[in-house]
């Protein structure tokens, strides 16, 4: 995983006043416009209605209280995150259970509160596969498709694969 | 939907005693087992702390009630306040001299904060008036 060398130093400094925000965007079918949140308030967006969030690109992340943890790298499965938001409003549970088509796709990018223009990185085609809550937390599971386990398309005969079965020669 | 204003007929200003504003703090700082602690920001916007008191009389209460019940909900919505800080002080220049009009009137710095309450008012009497105080924070 390539990060930045700001970012890096950033993140290595004894202090530093960087600070890492994900930006997430949701987008489903059902949805009339894709849902844009920032787990960072960096300006305030309006101010009747107070709203604070991040302006990235010319687009508004609306801030919410989330953590984020960046998607894993294991070796045969599909990249893991979790979102973790607080359940500030029993909406969200209702948003949660109303799913019956396909899932909502997400994107994570992380950008820098200095340069919230330029993505550093940006994990992209994640669903939500699982959806967990409680009273305090609402957990978004993602996750790529797995690719990997997906079956191959043709069987391995003894005609098609003689070496699989220890057929020399064939 | 416009944010209500901090009733003209309660004082403007908070009591000099009982009075205190306290720098957003959004830091996040973590602890080393050994050595200085590292520090960095952990978001970049934070609300300001600012404590405050009035000494009211019983109507001011009265008044006080209503602007807590029904003006922000239950002190819930947001509400605008002269900023305790800088509003109606002069403008200066670099060099601390005043900045007058063509008639030389001073030119008054008009500030607001927007502000919701952190702290419910909490009244006691004093004499035959009532001190109240409560704790605030300026919105970002």
């Amino acid at each position: 995983m390539l990060v930045p060398l700001s970012v890096r130093n950033a993140l290595l400094a004894q202090e530093t006043e960087e600070v890492e925000i994900a930006l997430v965007t949701i987008t489903h079918a059902a949805l009339a416009a894709p849902i844009r949140v920032s787990s960072d308030a960096t300006v305030r967006l309006s101010t009747d209605p107070l709203r604070y969030g991040t302006l990235s690109n010319g687009l508004e992340y609306e801030f919410i209280l989330m953590s984020a943890l960046v998607p894993d790298d294991q070796k045969g499965a599909p990249p893991q995150t979790a979102l973790v938001l607080d359940n500030v409003d029993a909406r969200l549970v209702e948003v949660i259970q109303s799913f019956s088509s396909p899932p909502a796709e997400a994107m994570i990018e992380i950008v820098m509160a200095s340069a919230p223009d330029f993505v550093i990185q940006r994990f992209r085609r994640l669903q939500i596969v699982r959806a967990s809550f409680d009273e305090s937390q609402v957990t978004l599971s993602l996750s790529r498709e797995p690719y990997l386990s997906e079956p191959h398309g043709t069987r391995m005969t003894k005609q098609l694969c003689p070496g699989l079965h220890g057929i020399p020669n064939a | 939907m416009a944010y209500p204003r901090w009733p003209a007929e309660l004082p403007q200003r908070s009591w000099q005693e009982g009075f205190s504003r306290t720098f957003g703090d959004s830091r996040l700082r973590s602890e080393m087992s050994t050595g200085p602690a590292k520090l960095r920001r952990r978001t970049t916007l934070a609300p300001t702390p600012v404590n405050m008191s009035f000494l009211l009389e019983w109507s001011q209460l009265a008044r006080l009630e209503r602007f807590w019940i029904e003006d922000t909900a239950s002190g819930v919505s947001p509400f605008y306040i002269p900023d305790h800080i800088y509003d109606d002080v002069p403008m200066m220049t670099e060099g601390g001299v005043g900045v007058e009009t063509d008639a030389g009137v001073p030119i008054l710095i008009a500030a607001d904060w927007l502000v919701r309450f952190t702290s419910a008012p909490t009244h006691e009497p004093l004499g035959i008036r009532w001190r109240v105080s409560f704790g605030i924070e300026v919105m970002p």
